[in-house]
């Protein structure tokens, strides 16, 4: 009888275990990423006010580097431009600086218009935060005195040349 | 009483080869995962599925253990999280790849049709760059567990 019950036992153990050994499941997963290009800016800068020059120049620039813009693009071959919404009143220069991300390259001091101009080339895949944007503003003595006024700058991720 | 002993093991031997393919089973394929969206200077933002479920029954104490049939594209992470049993340990998050890894351990004796949940998630990073619509197959291997 004990015998009996033994390799019963041992029978029931070998045929679960390979049961157990054999047994699998399977699911499909479908998958895919998107073209996503995305960025956005830190705040608004600070006013920026001219209130002096060095006696027989124009008036003294000033400058505000307090804003950075972050940017995210699983694309290659994209760029930033740059325009604000209404032209500088005459004899008032605004220009913007943007701090290259990662293997792109800035174009500097880019004098804003309401026509897009290119900012930083050469941008490819990326995800970074951080980034600088520096603008100075700069006025003749013929612009004169003007009161407090703003520009709407927008940046924005395009095709690259 | 002794005598019902090895007719019981036979019952059981019996029933066990004849329920063979419903020791571990799913209740189907989850939805496509698809990333489209970022936060400005992080990695596109993960996507996660979890509408299936597995079905297992064991009476060794055992294991499953996951795994895909290629490996994933550069930059892309399938992880699958699998729910585990009562008195079961789930692994967690299990980065999927061709290597057959535990993703639950320690499934008691006597588990009988324990549904629990299956969840993926999908992450890429930026360099991942744009990922045409493909498909991994990916397999759960009951196994004992010594």
């Amino acid at each position: 009888m004990r015998l009996s019950v033994i390799a019963a036992g041992l029978t029931s153990a070998l045929l679960w275990s390979q049961a157990v050994s054999a047994q699998s499941a399977t699911q499909v997963v479908t998958f895919s990423v998107s073209a996503i290009s995305v960025m956005s800016v830190s705040g608004n800068p600070a006013a920026m006010n001219i209130t002096t020059a060095t006696p027989g120049s124009a008036p003294t620039p000033v400058t505000d580097a307090s804003t950075s813009y972050a940017l995210t693009t699983n694309e290659t071959n994209k760029k930033i431009v740059a325009n604000i919404d209404a032209n500088m009143p005459a004899g008032l220069t605004l220009q913007v600086n943007l701090q290259a991300v990662t293997g792109a390259t800035s174009a500097g001091n880019v004098a804003l218009t309401t026509t897009a101009a290119d900012v930083v080339n050469n941008v490819n895949t990326v995800a970074q935060s951080g980034r600088t944007i520096t603008y100075t503003l700069s006025a003749t003595t013929a612009a004169g005195v003007v009161s407090s006024s703003t520009r709407t700058v927008t940046l924005t991720v395009v095709a690259g040349p | 009483m002794m005598r019902r002993v090895p007719q019981l093991l036979v019952l059981l031997t019996a029933l066990s080869t004849r329920a063979n393919a419903q020791l571990l089973s799913v209740s189907g394929n989850p939805g496509a995962l698809n990333v489209v969206g970022a936060t400005p200077g992080s990695n596109p933002n993960s996507v996660s599925n979890a509408s299936t479920t597995y079905t297992v029954t064991v009476i060794f104490r055992a294991k499953i253990a996951v795994s895909i049939n290629s490996a994933m594209p550069s930059g892309l992470t399938l992880s699958v999280t699998l729910a585990a049993p009562p008195s079961a340990v789930s692994q967690g998050a299990i980065a999927l790849s061709t290597t057959a890894q535990d993703a639950v351990k320690g499934i008691p004796l006597g588990t009988v049709l324990s549904t629990r949940g299956v969840t993926y998630v999908l992450s890429a990073t930026a360099a991942a760059g744009v990922v045409a619509s493909t498909t991994r197959t990916v397999t759960l291997t009951l196994l004992p567990d010594p």
